[in-house]
């Protein structure tokens, strides 16, 4: 895209290049004019606005998995598979006799 | 050896095997590769546990050496596949906005207190499940940033990928975590759905 079409785009940000802004204001330092986008549109856009709020609350949660036990011991998904149970109790046992 | 010491170990599985292996499988998604790593990590921890002595509890111990072998995993993973990288995968994003950009579903409401969720164990349980619904290109790079705290750079260049390519992916696995997270947690639950609070501790039958 040439810098004129981003320019005349990111001054008329809809609220899909909003959100991936936002998203990209996590992993990278956004340009001068990508900041004035994201900022002017939440201004006015509460979808947006509450769009980038649940991003925030996303990432402090993994934040909080990333360090807390206890939560990833509450993570749903699938138990460990009976067959799989029964082969680490023998090597742990073969392991522990040896 | 004493029979006390075996059935100590066996003891170790059947608590932890469980969240072990789904903390694996979240990571790696490949049931026979999560079943040998937590076999690998409860092997170490014998080894090593005269190291142990109880500084933290049992399961903080297995569950660092099980995140230990996993970013062994990757990184091995890494030199193999000098490319593992291609387009990202997964429902495009595009589908939550109309074709002038306009979200088709605005974003809910989650309530007043939000945070307050992260204090209950049946949120958690959701959020395991809604994580394992990404597609596994998006989970690897969302899940090295986002739970490894790697470095933008640090993820790219373990799954040689470009910057627009990670940036891609990480918007797509926070917009479809999102929208699971709405669909299944904070679409209208608060009164109809119980809630354990981990103080309590009992979790639900």
């Amino acid at each position: 895209m040439s810098s004129a079409r981003r320019i005349w785009r990111l001054l008329n940000a809809s609220c899909h290049d909003v959100s991936r802004l936002a998203s990209e204001s996590f992993d990278r330092e956004l340009v001068g004019l990508e900041r004035f986008a994201l900022r002017s549109h939440t201004v006015y856009c509460a979808a947006c606005r509450r769009y980038e709020r649940q991003l925030r609350f996303v990432r402090a949660a993994l934040c909080r998995l990333a360090t807390e036990t206890a939560l990833a011991q509450s993570l749903g998904g699938p138990a460990l598979p009976d067959e799989a149970r029964e082969q680490i109790k023998r090597a742990v046992e073969d392991a522990e006799t040896f | 050896m004493s029979d006390a010491r075996v059935s100590d170990t066996e003891r170790w599985v059947d608590e932890h095997g469980d969240f072990l292996y789904r903390f694996a499988l979240l990571r790696l998604r490949a049931p026979d590769l999560a079943a040998d790593l937590v076999q690998e990590t409860f092997l170490e921890a014998l080894r090593s546990r005269e190291r142990f002595a109880g500084r933290s509890s049992e399961a903080t111990w297995l569950i660092g050496i099980l995140k230990h072998k996993i970013a062994d995993h990757f990184r091995r993973a890494a030199r193999q596949t000098a490319a593992g990288a291609g387009s990202a995968e997964g429902e495009p994003v595009d589908s939550d906005f109309d074709r002038r950009g306009h979200w088709r579903v605005a974003p809910g409401q989650w309530g007043p207190d939000p945070e307050g969720e992260l204090e209950s164990k049946e949120f958690w349980e959701v959020f395991g499940r809604c994580l394992s619904k990404l597609p596994k290109a998006l989970a690897d790079a969302f899940l090295l940033r986002e739970l490894d705290g790697l470095s933008s750079n640090e993820v790219q260049d373990q799954l040689g990928i470009t910057p627009a390519n990670l940036w891609a992916r990480l918007h797509r696995s926070r917009m479809h975590l999102r929208d699971c997270l709405e669909s299944s947690w904070f679409g209208g639950k608060k009164s109809s759905r119980h809630r354990t609070r981990f103080a309590k501790g009992i979790p639900p039958a």
